[in-house]
């Protein structure tokens, strides 16, 4: 795998966020803030690569912020492009593990299908009222909820694959 | 034999990520919830995906020593080859600490898993008949360390660790518990008295026997055996032998002079007493790691574990056996 140098990586996930950012200012007056903010940044990584991961979490928190104050129309794709742009960060940098993304990827997609099994499933045609009454989106419950489930239990299988195996090997 | 440990930060990290969906969630915002849903999506299965992955690395995971055994001197050093080859094909960073008691001293080692062969260098530190009885590898997650996977893998190999040799006068080595080094060098540096001879001019006149010279009226000298004899040495085989003070034990002393004699003398009697026990033993240079060991493991026989120290995580002591144990302990 390239290894690029930190201050590379850095620049080219500021560059994405600036564009990122220069779009939303027809969505909010913080997004100017956040160029300033980038700006400034990207400045002081020239100088200072070292402090580069600092630097990185005070940007992405900043465009998490941001993400709360947009409408819905840009809504998916914002978050899809700040999701995958801080992935692809930490992996460049070494801080995560290339063959476990890639299984991860796997364990995503199994999830996504037994989440779509999940919101078909006349369960929720129960629940949603009681959500309703509550106070909370049933829309949004049954996203949290399915994803969660569908999460939990893929990670029961694993956890249970793994105490088997470790039984098995190690007895 | 495999030990996980999850780091505070994986709860921090989760805490943070369920406080983004449910702010989402409690003020009907989409983009906190997709954010912290898709957030705790990629961090969840990529966590366990690791721990999966880890987890199959260590199982499937064998120590390969290149060599059998190890000698080296006491004070020096010497490096052995070590790799660690697993049967999943993926090249991993992982750091292994060797398992042996602390007669030799080595360095955590930085390695990669199913990579070529590492050399770690072996400090010798007491003498004595040792055995590095295997590793501990460690697996660290690389963001952050949330959860380190920690695996004991055993592979004996035998380390002896021999005195110094001695180049010089022997006799520099100090005392032995009270002792000092005169009672025992000096028969050494004389030799016994074998006969009375005619002077030979190319000897040393100190050899001339004065007294003899004259009542025979002509130059005799003592002829003495080269080396003289061998002494006996009494070593205590207590435990106060094996107490390190300073980082060196007194029964590293012994055995530093025992071996001085040895050179001389080829073999050298040891009588090794203890409350109750009395054994006398013929010691040859060779023979002197295995004579620590015996001392060594007998002692920590009578103690029945109490005031023993063995220098590896609790946590991985009940999976080595009683024998390897006894072995690298102290």
């Amino acid at each position: 795998m390239i290894k690029l140098s930190n201050y590379v990586l850095y620049m080219l996930v500021g560059v994405v966020w600036l564009i990122l950012e220069l779009i939303l200012t027809q969505y909010t007056d913080m997004a100017l803030l956040g160029i300033i903010i980038n700006m400034v940044s990207m400045i002081i990584i020239s100088y200072k690569p070292t402090y580069s991961n600092y630097i990185f979490i005070i940007n992405a928190s900043l465009l998490i912020v941001m993400g709360f104050l947009i409408p819905s129309t840009f809504l998916i794709n914002y978050t899809i492009i700040l999701i995958i742009s801080i992935v692809l960060y930490l992996l460049l940098v070494g801080a995560l593990e290339p063959y476990s993304l890639l299984l991860s990827l796997l364990i995503i997609y199994l999830s996504y299908i037994m989440e779509r099994v999940l919101v078909n499933s006349p369960v929720f045609n129960v629940i949603n009222p009681m959500i309703k009454e509550a106070g909370i989106n049933p829309g949004l419950f049954t996203l949290i909820f399915a994803w969660y489930f569908s999460l939990f239990t893929i990670s029961l299988i694993i956890v249970l694959l793994i105490i088997f195996l470790i039984k098995k090997v190690l007895t | 034999m495999i030990r996980v440990i999850p780091s505070n930060k994986l709860l921090v990290i989760y805490i943070t990520l369920s406080g983004i969906t449910y702010i989402g969630l409690l003020t009907n915002n989409l983009f906190g919830t997709y954010f912290g849903i898709m957030l705790f999506l990629v961090f969840t299965s990529y966590v366990l995906s690791w721990y999966l992955l880890a987890i199959l690395m260590a199982l499937y995971s064998q120590l390969i020593f290149s060599q059998g055994s190890a000698e080296l001197t006491v004070g020096s050093s010497a490096t052995i080859g070590v790799r660690v080859s697993s049967r999943l094909p993926i090249r991993w960073d992982a750091e292994l600490t060797l398992v042996h008691s602390p007669h030799i001293l080595s360095d955590t080692l930085r390695i990669k898993v199913n990579d070529g062969d590492y050399l770690v260098k072996l400090v010798g530190r007491w003498i004595g008949s040792t055995r590095i009885v295997g590793g501990i590898m460690e697996f660290k997650e690389p963001l952050g360390g949330l959860l380190v996977i920690q695996r004991l893998l055993l592979r004996n190999v035998d380390v002896i660790i021999k005195p110094r040799q001695v180049t010089g006068s022997i006799g520099k080595t100090g005392g032995v518990g009270g002792y000092i080094e005169y009672g025992l060098s000096l028969e050494g540096r004389l030799g016994d008295l074998r006969s009375l001879l005619i002077y030979d001019y190319e000897r040393p006149a100190s050899s001339i026997h004065w007294i003899t010279s004259a009542r025979v009226n002509e130059l005799m000298m003592i002829n003495r055996s080269d080396y003289g004899s061998c002494p006996i040495f009494i070593v205590s085989a207590s435990s106060r032998m094996l107490i390190p003070r300073n980082g060196k034990r007194p029964i590293d002393d012994a055995l530093q002079m025992i071996s001085d004699s040895v050179q001389y003398c080829g073999e050298v009697k040891v009588v090794l007493i203890r409350r109750g026990y009395i054994e006398e033993k013929v010691v040859s240079r060779g023979a002197i790691p295995y004579l620590e060991r015996e001392v060594r493991i007998s002692v920590i026989k009578n103690y029945h574990g109490s005031n023993v120290s063995v220098d590896i995580p609790t946590y991985f002591r009940k999976y080595i056996s009683e024998d390897d144990l006894s072995d690298i302990a102290t």
